[in-house]
């Protein structure tokens, strides 16, 4: 990592050097230790290294942007060059109305160095061991990695934070089951490795010899990981200003109606952080993060803002510009999702199901069937069990769902008290804090293996 | 560089226990452009340049990355990646085996007509501000957009057993769509397809070809069509895909089942597995005799197209699935090995210098039957005509999907019909693929490609390429999306 003074510094040199009337610097760089493993194997170890810095400058009201991961005072200036060269072609944009301004605190989270290769090959080599105990394989990933993530404008905006983040993910497998548990730290040294492969196990073993159901409706207890696959595409089709403002999101004509259950909050919330999931305090503009409610016991209630998305909506940046290397989306984005706990425990709402099923994780959720009304699809996966009087039983197979997620949320009958931090699979910067909650009449529509 | 690269990997090669190494340098170049309603939403260029070492220790592999060149941080990667395979090597079992390849030595660069880096910027802003400006002043528009993207790859690929290849590889991606809204119903309609919009590995001539200009009448027209169109209705029905939603059902469904590391389970931990299983091969019947696939790394324009993929292994041509028997699986070396095929299938790609390679898609490609897109309406009596794709689902083993389209139209009688809104269809992936009937001709023919293909951990985003006809399945289980 390179550090907040050397950092800034050279960026203050460029921007002291001018060539536009504002510009800004963000900047995005990671080192990352992975070791993936299948088939009890170790198969994609890697270590790498990456890092970009993005300037914007403006003409007037006319935007521009270059790229680079070369932090030479020489590539930094032709990086300068290269965005004015863009913004001359552009024409005015009505929205813009200067990059944001100074008040931004420099923060510096505490560091933690990624795990070394051997360190996370050790820990890993016992579960090996362990599974095939219990007549399994494993696969899934370890990974710890360091971000580093700082802003500077001509505006005198200046930004620094460093993040350690880690994951264990372990699918456990057997003839004709698997079970899913994971974790997520700011230190991989600090998950209970052991835990989770017994919760993989275990939930492998209760899933043998799966039984169908036919598609119809069920209660569900989603797990926190299947949990926020959901929120994940509220967050992408829902939450931000750009989908409010092309009217795709279904809180458009809905602010202030009460519209879901009493029982569900969100909000995004990078302040809500704790031990294991310490979100950078600022966005890829140098905008402190700001705590913004989506939903309050079921109304609903804003998005989150860029400050080009603001300006058009007349209101102020919340802090959500999208983080530098994030391809999923074109305006902000709502990359700390907070859903509000309840006071049920699994076991509790487990027991309250007379007949249901409880949902692990699911995979390949889409939420662009009919964004307006919320309407998802998806599957079940690494452990979906059958509830019967209260009680978990067997496995049963894998079902798809499809459903508009505004009328399912406005069936929540229980909220969990605890949460989990489940990071995004399409950000290493963000992760949803999500509990396990209880859904009645989950709509599953077809049957898979 | 080549030398810097050069001396590291011979340093690599002869550590002791050391079976294999290699060595990429790629430096990159793109462009984004977004366009929204009158004005530039978004517009940037980049560059990256990195190198990296893939290195195989006593049957374990490791691999190091970074973005400096210098010749002290060459060296770094050079010993990092070789710590890393040590790590690994300290816990496996089974040594990893690679199938034998000659080694290579060439050029590959993309025939380019029009440089799209070279295009004035004027120009590329106008030519997409233009419509979609015009689209997003009609009637009932909320909200118009367009893309234009293009990549250039320089990657120098040097192997311990002699390889030595450089690639010069651009592609592009294009595509406009509009957002209409009345009373509350909100529908829209892209061209040619949404998300990534039209690609190839081409120049500026890709995105030229798209006529956005000559589509703004047609796209408005069938928006606010949708807008007051009835349901798709449910049921079983005959169903005729365009190439643009075949495309994307060849992806899921034929591409991602015959990848070998999902068959082999190395994948389960983010995109999954298959149920292409080996004990399969040659033996499952995976669709209608008519049906046959074909991954392919040799067709002029392709997002999978390459002279060497990215261990060296030259462009070539392999059946995946032979008049509907599933034959063929896409390889890298290590995986042919693993599955007992004696050649890779060149499929092993890499998102970046950052990125280790892994088995992606190349082309895969359904093969051309006979006749036009008008001849097999014309051949149906009752069913429905969709496409473009709004969204995709399928399960973890690829046998359960779901697709959204934007638009479909009824077909009675031989004709198309009225337009229907929010069509989507379901099944299980060889009872369709064994319900296909008929296939149109070469001449309806289109390659498309997937630009955001999402596998690996780190993910890795790699563009593919996918070609077909128009096609027909009967007995497919439709709905709406609402």
């Amino acid at each position: 990592m390179t550090g907040g003074d050397a950092l800034l510094s050279r960026f203050d040199h460029v921007l002291r050097a001018g060539g536009a009337d504002e510009i800004e610097i963000s900047f995005l760089g990671q080192e990352r230790g992975t070791s993936r493993f299948a088939n009890n194997v170790l198969t994609q170890c890697t270590e790498v290294a990456e890092r970009t810095a993005r300037v914007r400058v403006a003409l007037g009201k006319r935007l521009g942007a270059a790229q680079t991961d070369d932090l030479s005072p020489d590539a930094l200036g032709r990086c300068v060059r290269r965005a004015v060269e863009v913004a001359a072609a552009a024409p005015e944009h009505p929205d813009f109305r200067g990059f944001p301004s100074a008040g931004t605190p420099v923060v510096d989270l505490p560091a933690i160095s990624t795990a070394a290769p051997d360190d996370r090959a050790g820990r890993l080599a016992p579960l090996f061991d362990r599974a095939r105990d219990h007549g399994l394989t494993l696969a899934g990933s370890s990974w710890s990695m360091v971000s580093e993530v700082a802003v500077a404008n001509s505006r005198g905006v200046r930004a620094h934070a460093l993040r350690g983040g880690a994951k264990l993910e372990i699918i456990a497998s057997g003839p004709d089951s698997s079970g899913y548990a994971s974790a997520f730290a700011a230190d991989l040294a600090t998950i209970d490795q052991a835990s989770l492969l017994e919760i993989a196990c275990d939930k492998a073993e209760r899933a043998r010899g799966a039984v169908s159901l036919p598609p119809g409706e069920y209660d569900v207890v989603l797990e926190p990981a299947a949990l926020s696959e959901v929120v994940e595409w509220l967050g992408l089709t829902a939450f931000s200003a750009k989908a409010a403002q092309d009217g795709m999101s279904f809180l458009c004509g809905r602010i202030g109606q009460p519209t879901l259950s009493e029982s569900f909050t969100i909000a995004d919330d990078a302040t809500a952080g704790d031990a294991t999931h310490a979100p950078i305090p600022f966005d890829s503009e140098g905008v402190p993060k700001h705590r913004v409610e989506l939903v309050d016991r079921g109304v609903p209630r804003g998005w989150v803002h860029d400050s080009l998305s603001a300006a058009r909506d007349g209101v102020q940046s919340t802090g959500h510009a999208a983080p530098l290397g994030d391809d999923m989306s074109d305006g902000p984005a709502a990359a700390d999702l907070v859903v509000g706990a309840g006071d049920h425990s699994l076991d509790e709402m487990v027991a309250s199901v007379d007949r249901g099923l409880l949902v692990t994780r699911f995979h390949y959720v889409n939420g662009l069937l009919d964004p307006p009304r919320a309407m998802m699809t998806g599957l079940t996966r690494d452990g979906l069990l059958l509830i019967e009087g209260g009680k978990v039983r067997g496995g049963v197979r894998n079902l798809r769902w499809t459903q508009s997620i505004l009328e399912a949320f406005a069936r929540i009958r229980a909220v969990g008290r605890e949460r989990r931090a489940v990071p995004t699979w399409w950000s290493n910067l963000g992760a949803f804090v999500c509990p396990a909650m209880l859904v009645e009449r989950w709509k599953f529509t077809g049957q898979s293996r | 560089m080549r030398d810097l690269l050069s001396d590291a990997l011979n340093r690599l090669s002869r550590q002791d226990g050391v079976d294999y190494a290699d060595a990429r340098v790629v430096d990159d170049e793109r462009e984004s452009l977004l366009c929204k309603d009158t004005r530039v939403e978004r517009h940037t260029r980049a560059q990256s340049r990195g190198h990296c070492f893939r290195v195989l220790y006593r049957g374990a592999w490791g691999f190091a990355a970074r973005p400096d060149c210098a010749p002290a941080d060459v060296e770094a990667s050079a010993r990092r990646a070789l710590e890393v395979a040590r790590a690994s090597a300290a816990v496996n079992r089974t040594p990893v085996r690679l199938c034998p390849e000659e080694p290579q030595r060439g050029t590959y660069r993309t025939p380019v007509l029009a440089d799209p880096f070279a295009v004035p910027t004027e120009r590329k802003v106008r030519d997409l501000l233009g419509p979609v400006s015009d689209l997003s002043r009609r009637a009932h528009v909320r909200t118009a957009e367009g893309r234009l993207f293009f990549r250039r790859s320089h990657t120098l690929l040097l192997t311990s057993e002699g390889t030595d290849v450089e690639q010069t590889i651009t592609h592009g991606s294009s595509g406009i769509k509009v957002i209409v809204e009345r009373a509350g119903e909100v529908q829209q309609r892209c061209h040619p397809m949404d998300h990534d919009g039209g690609v190839a590995q081409a120049g500026y001539e890709m995105a030229e070809a798209l006529d956005f200009a000559g589509q703004t009448d047609r796209l408005h027209d069938e928006a606010l069509a949708l807008l007051t169109a009835p349901p798709c209705p449910a049921g079983e029905t005959t169903l005729i895909l365009d190439t643009s939603q075949l495309a994307l059902q060849i992806h899921e469904s034929c591409g991602h089942p015959t990848e070998g590391d999902r068959a082999l389970g190395e994948e389960l931990s983010l995109a999954g597995g298959s149920f292409l299983l080996p004990d399969l091969r040659g033996k499952l019947q995976y669709g209608s005799p008519i049906v046959n696939l074909t991954a392919d790394s040799l067709t002029s324009g392709g997002l999978g197209t390459f002279g060497w993929d990215d261990e060296g292994v030259p462009a070539r041509r392999t059946p995946l699935v032979v008049e509907g028997r599933f034959v063929g699986y896409l390889t890298s070396r290590e995986t042919a090995a693993k599955l007992g095929i004696e050649r890779s299938a060149g499929a092993c790609r890499a998102e970046s210098w950052a990125r280790v390679p892994i088995v992606r898609m190349i082309n895969v490609s359904l093969e051309p039957g006979a006749g036009s897109l008008e001849d097999l309406i014309a051949d149906t009596e009752d069913g429905v005509l969709m496409g473009p794709n709004k969204s995709w689902s399928i399960d973890d083993v690829r046998l359960n999907f779901q697709f959204g389209c934007e638009i479909a139209w009824e077909v009675k009688h031989g004709r198309r019909g009225r337009i229907l809104r929010n069509p989507l269809y379901t099944g299980i992936t060889p009872e369709f693929w064994g319900s296909c009937d008929r296939i149109a001709g070469p001449e309806e023919f289109r390659l498309w490609g997937v630009l955001h293909c999402g596998k690996g951990d780190p993910m890795q985003i790699m563009h593919v390429g996918h070609g077909c006809s128009p096609a027909r399945f009967r007995n497919v289980k439709l709905g709406a999306a609402r």
